[in-house]
């Protein structure tokens, strides 16, 4: 007997039922395979320590180990131009040169003191790069003994946190500081060096990326199975360092970066003084537990958490001025507040 | 309905049933996959901490091959030694004296992958691998 003629025995409810049993495969089958977009590629994390932290990266990508080996050596090759520690970097030199004229430095890191310096005056100067003599004053330097230091030198130093006196030479990349000033970019370095990698992935062609810097992250393109990479917001009310579970972000482009009152903190005398200082006052901000920015710019979002930490809840608002950026903050009531459109 | 659905099924053949077996299964396996896949690679034991010294190899430690009294590494710094204790659950470090900070030892115990311990005077980074239990892909912190 013939195929043709076996299907004309078959009578029509057997017939019913093969057809319901191939269509539940063949849906079962669609759910796993197009359900979501696949790439091609293969996904790997990789991990290193620089910037005093750990950086992790995600790439999905062909030959995505070799791609993200020269992400994470174009990463630490900015990290150590930008510290101030390091007597080899132009940020030393800078510093070296303080009140001795102009200091020419490389396109990139130019880009990021002018950076820094442009966004710190659109904050009022909330955020600046010129913190490094408050921040060795309190002793949050590195090797630093911390300490809470007499109000007279607090109010001598307050002084060289201007931007003012920070001058810059667009036209051959050169900066000028005044004498006694000092230049520290570590609150928009790891920013900067996030959207460095982010940058050299793309340029290679990889299809997504995900680098987290000790916190702050930066993305780009679909994971393998078409879904969307996933990033949680610390609740500093947690002592187990879990995340806000009402609160991941799912993004396929863009940062997120949190400034928070509970990474680097001394106790002294039954107070505790953490590590964002204020420039007005010469104190740790108050007011928040911490402060999150979600945009496209890593650098962007380092800089607009940090100053808005210093605002207590006007932070709110001042991030609403900001249209391609939306910010969640923890006030110290333990409140969550959003900006109008934070997703 | 289940009469019929009966009737119908009196009326399969041993390949009927065998396919309409088969589909079932696969459909089964297609809407529990995820839930699966979380039960395989989601379990503490997926977990391995790694540690990073100045100018030593890192060392991985897999969750699953710590015993149940837990265990203890010393590290050593330029300032001096770090313990850093691992048990099924989580890590934690304890800095020595000369950490002025001592930001390593109140971060406290460790539980889920990406999580860090970084003391820097002493160049070390001890932190969690592994797949988040909430599917997270990193935390902003």
């Amino acid at each position: 007997m013939n195929w043709q003629e076996r299907i004309k025995k078959i009578d029509k409810k057997r017939w019913l039922a093969g057809m319901a049993a191939v269509l539940i495969i063949a849906g079962a089958l669609a759910v796993q395979l197009l359900g979501n977009e696949r790439v091609a590629g293969e996904r790997i994390q990789e991990t290193r320590f620089f910037m005093d932290t750990v950086v992790s990266m995600q790439v999905l990508a062909e030959d995505p180990e070799a791609k993200a080996e020269q992400a994470f050596a174009a990463m630490k090759d900015l990290s150590d131009r930008a510290d101030r520690f390091y007597s080899g970097s132009e940020i030393y030199r800078i510093n070296e040169k303080a009140g001795q004229g102009p200091v020419e430095v490389d396109e990139d890191i130019f880009a990021i003191i002018q950076k820094g310096k442009e966004v710190g005056e659109k904050t009022g100067g909330l955020f600046t790069i010129a913190i490094a003599p408050l921040m060795d004053l309190w002793g949050f330097g590195k090797g630093m003994e911390p300490g809470k230091p007499a109000q007279e030198d607090i109010e001598e130093v307050l002084p060289l946190l201007d931007l003012e006196g920070i001058t810059l030479y667009p036209d051959r990349n050169a900066v000028e500081i005044e004498e006694g000033m000092q230049l520290d970019l570590g609150g928009i370095a790891k920013g900067a060096v996030v959207d460095r990698g982010i940058e050299v992935l793309e340029e290679l062609g990889v299809a997504a990326a995900f680098i987290n810097a000790g916190g702050d992250i930066r993305v780009f393109g679909l994971k393998e199975d078409g879904t969307p990479w996933r990033i949680g917001v610390r609740d500093p009310r947690r002592e187990d360092r879990g995340h806000l579970q009402d609160y991941v972000i799912e993004a396929d482009t863009g940062s997120v970066v949190t400034s928070g009152d509970y990474e680097r903190f001394f106790m002294e005398d039954g107070e505790r003084f953490h590590h964002i200082l204020d420039p007005r006052t010469g104190y740790p901000a108050s007011g928040l537990r911490s402060v999150t920015v979600i945009g496209e710019s890593c650098v962007e979002a380092d800089i607009l958490s940090t100053a808005a930490f210093m605002m207590g809840e006007e932070a709110l608002d001042f991030l609403e001025n900001y249209s391609d950026y939306e910010g969640l903050i923890i006030n110290e009531d333990e409140e969550i507040l959003t900006t109008s459109n934070f997703k | 309905m289940f009469r019929k659905l009966l009737e119908v099924w009196k009326k399969t053949r041993r390949g009927d049933r065998i396919i309409i077996g088969l589909a079932l299964i696969l459909g089964l396996a297609g809407i529990l996959y995820p839930f699966l896949w979380d039960w395989l690679v989601g379990t503490p034991d997926n977990l391995q901490v790694i540690i990073h010294s100045l100018g030593a190899e890192k060392q991985i430690v897999p969750m699953g091959s710590v015993p149940p009294e837990g265990r203890e590494l010393q590290v050593e710094g330029p300032i001096g030694d770090h313990l850093v204790q691992i048990e099924q659950e989580g890590v934690r470090v304890i800095a020595p004296e000369a950490d002025p900070l001592k930001i390593c030892e109140k971060t406290g115990w460790i539980r889920r992958p990406g999580a860090t311990i970084v003391c820097v005077p002493n160049q070390l980074a001890v932190w969690l691998e592994g797949r988040d239990e909430h599917g997270l892909d990193g935390i902003s912190e």
